[in-house]
């Protein structure tokens, strides 16, 4: 198979042959499937958009700021390309919604319109990769093979199509930085990054890496450029924000922060998941910091660039140690397969990854039942009192004395968070960090023979 | 320098541009992106409605409806207390409490030409309830009325103003049941007969799951399937003007018009949420009363300008966007 890459030109067969899969999976799977949740909030806010009313001056939408803007694009791009039914609400379904599901259900237009935007996302994001592993290694085979890995991930291409998240973007602003700090493009870099910041908070986990980048490889420009880049993310905040400092709404772009912190029900597992944030994500912080501070005084390398690809992936890694959704833990997806690509950690890194994408997969398999709704309604494949069976099914058996959606959850999590886990060990043994665990267990070994 | 080097600038300055284009468009967005008008000609109404944009519409021609609205106004006072307990937040959502419903209603209302909302205190309520109420809206959220206007007895200022043509929009408790002072609550029994007649609130905490079928919920796009404190319209009095639309459970719907003398009382059930917020301004914007009548309804789509006849009402209330509506427009119909 790598034989298909081994052509100099870019569109060999090889990545024709992954472009039209890729682009043929995420068709497919948007139009046999929708996850008809957060999706109708994005129909809420887009409608509050072009009537007027802004972002946050009536309730539906609850994220900051970028996503809702690109939404404004979607939505005149759905208006150009002529569908002008988003969602209807069935009365069929509103029993659903005491289950905290919706009884609202996108169209087929639109989630094929959504799964060609996030396709945009996607495809971009994998040629960023294919951008910088040929940057890096020189070595154009060794890039489609990032672009091939990237663009066919199923994880990648399930929450864009299937869930309707707009993770995509995150994991492709992330990496865009990357590139453009790389190609000394510190201005466009910062841009990007408060860009990154202001659609999903998790690429501020970065931020030490690449300022220590900048610093390492700018030698006597490093402030220059350090300024550049300052000015480049502060020019976009102010930019993204304006509109909302005009209106008064700048907390409610941070409701989705500071609710998540605070909120919940108050019952049991509301409890522990928002002591469990509050207790692991400061440990994070403080494993962040030591590696902030290893790559800064303790790292040693002829490649500046290579340093920052590895502590990017190092950063992220250890960001999604606290087991994450299905959607969040895309933007660990470019870094580990730049870093895997990069470094020759393919064999060492497969299993792990694989591990984490089934582990993903499983999760977004929670919701089965209600991604197979556009299907009963606007398709008919599915008869409404199969579907109804199928959803009951999956709400009532009970494994153990817990239902089969949270069986999958756990478990889904649980591998993810494995397989990420086992990645981070394998990244950190690379490093040596282990090295003193093996030396120990020789000396052992010799004493034991002694 | 070849283009591939270039990609990064390319991709970062392509995923700039939409982000940007998008605040653009929002900046720039606004009511009169949308245009609509209906004229009585040869025994039907003739719509046109104009969207640069594809949308999907649905124009309801209304008869016996309550005439244009004068005044809109909501009532919130942060010194009385309230009854109304916070409705659910949606994960990572802003908590939707009384103060947050009420700074929505302007914004929700203008999508729907109506532009003249303004928010009232206790006292400034009280002078609207002094005046004449035909052609005025009052929406309570609070699920209670203040001392100023309200006493538990028949002589309240509020039902002497609904009495003279003033239409109140009931949300958040049942109706009637509170009088708020600075201080606490007060109950009322039987607050719910000044109203309407007789008790004939239902209990909370209940939902629907069936449509009134009568029409309106397609008619008007509504959403809200909760009934908490909802009329049951059973329990009315014989011979009292009533319409209920929405959803249902036996004889409680999610919105009842109840007529009181010559004004109405209309009481969207369930706790806040978006949907009810949603469903109840198109109510108010289509200046629905007890007595209205469904004449016709024509759905299509749009994109640039798009004409059609509907029977002949009163009035059309046209909603562009579907269950999503970002135009509404009521167009009074002379005849």
């Amino acid at each position: 198979m790598m034989n298909i890459f081994d052509d100099q030109r870019f569109l060999c067969k090889g990545m024709i042959l992954v472009i039209v899969v890729g682009i043929a999976m995420r068709l497919f799977l948007g139009w046999i499937l929708e996850y008809n949740n957060d999706i109708t909030a994005w129909t809420t806010t887009m409608a509050n958009l072009q009537a007027g009313g802004g972002l946050y001056s009536m309730a539906g939408y609850y994220y900051t700021p970028v996503w809702g803007y690109m939404l404004g694009s979607f939505g005149e791009f759905l208006g150009l390309i002529g569908v002008d039914t988003w969602a209807q609400v069935f009365t069929e379904l509103l029993y659903t919604e005491d289950l905290t599901d919706e009884a609202a259900v996108t169209t087929v237009g639109f989630n094929m319109a959504l799964t060609i935007f996030y396709l945009v996302g996607d495809i971009l994001g994998a040629f960023a990769v294919y951008w910088l592993v040929k940057r890096v290694t020189g070595d154009v085979r060794r890039a489609k093979i990032g672009f091939a890995i990237y663009f066919l991930a199923i994880h990648l291409a399930m929450v864009g199509a299937v869930w309707g998240q707009f993770d995509t973007f995150s994991a492709l602003m992330a990496i865009l930085c990357i590139c453009l700090l790389v190609r000394g493009n510190h201005f466009l870099a910062g841009m990007m990054f408060s860009a990154a910041c202001l659609l999903k908070v998790f690429p501020a986990a970065l931020i030490l890496v690449l300022i220590i980048y900048i610093y390492r490889k700018g030698g006597d420009q490093w402030v220059r450029q350090l300024l550049m880049s300052i000015a480049g993310a502060a020019i976009m905040a102010g930019m993204l924000m304006l509109p909302l400092i005009m209106d008064g709404n700048v907390m409610d772009s941070m409701t989705f922060l500071t609710a998540r912190a605070e909120g919940g029900s108050g019952d049991m597992s509301d409890l522990i998941l928002k002591y469990s944030m509050l207790t692991i994500y400061p440990i994070l912080g403080v494993f962040e910091l030591i590696l902030a501070w290893y790559y800064l005084k303790r790292y040693r390398c002829e490649d500046e660039d290579k340093g920052l690809l590895w502590f990017s992936l190092l950063a992220m890694l250890v960001l999604f140690l606290y087991p994450s959704t299905p959607q969040y833990i895309l933007l660990l997806l470019p870094f580990v397969v730049v870093g895997m690509i990069v470094f020759d950690m393919q064999k060492a890194m497969a299993k792990p990854f694989i591990l984490m994408v089934v582990g993903n997969v499983i999760l977004m398999l929670t919701c089965l039942s209600m991604t197979t709704v556009t299907n009963v309604f606007y398709m008919g494949m599915i008869s409404f009192e199969d579907w109804q069976a199928l959803d009951e099914f999956v709400r009532e058996s009970m494994i153990f004395g817990f239902s089969i959606s949270r069986v999958l959850s756990v478990v889904g999590s649980a591998i993810q968070t494995a397989g990420v886990a086992w990645m981070t060990l394998v990244a950190l043994d690379s490093m040596g960090t282990f090295e003193w665990v093996r030396e120990r267990r020789q000396r052992k070994a010799a004493a034991q023979q002694d | 320098m070849k283009a591939g080097e270039l990609y990064p600038v390319i991709a970062a300055i392509t995923v700039l541009a939409l982000v940007l284009g998008g605040e653009a468009l929002m900046v720039m967005a606004s009511h009169d992106d949308f245009s609509s008008s209906a004229e009585e000609k040869d025994g039907a109404v003739e719509y046109s409605i104009g969207s640069s944009l594809s949308h999907e519409y649905c124009v309801a021609s209304l008869d016996e409806t309550m005439g244009d609205l004068q005044s809109m106004s909501v009532y919130y006072d942060p010194s009385y207390k309230s009854f109304a307990e916070n409705g659910a937040a949606s994960i990572g959502g802003r908590a939707l409490d009384e103060e947050y419903y009420v700074q929505q209603m302007p914004a929700t209302l203008k999508m729907r030409g109506v532009d003249m909302c303004q928010t009232v205190d206790a006292r400034e309520l009280e002078g609207i309830a002094s005046s004449p109420g035909a052609g005025s809206a009052v929406i309570i959220l609070s699920g209670s009325l203040p001392d100023t206007v309200y006493d538990g007895t028949s002589d309240s200022l509020i039902l002497s103003w609904i009495s003279s043509g003033g239409r109140l929009y009931w949300v958040g408790g049942p109706l009637g049941s509170y009088i708020a002072h600075p201080e606490g609550l007060e109950e009322v029994d039987n607050g719910a007969s000044l109203f309407l007649g007789s008790e004939c609130i239902g209990p909370e905490g209940i939902n629907a799951y069936t449509e009134v079928d009568n029409g309106y919920r397609d008619a008007l796009k509504l959403q809200n399937n909760h009934l908490g404190w909802a009329v049951d319209s059973s329990l009315l009095p014989e011979g009292t003007a009533s319409l209920s639309m929405g959803y249902c459970e036996g004889s409680l719907s999610t919105i009842t018009l109840v007529a009181h003398g010559e004004g109405a009382v209309c009481v969207i059930a369930g706790d806040y949420t978006i949907r009810q917020r949603m469903d109840m301004a198109q109510v108010v914007a289509a200046c629905i009363g007890p007595e209205t009548v469904l004449v016709d309804c024509e759905e299509g789509k749009v994109k640039g300008t798009s004409t059609g006849k509907v029977a002949p009402g009163d009035s059309v209330y046209i909603t562009l966007g579907g269950f999503y509506p970002m135009y509404c427009e009521r167009h009074g119909v002379a005849r």
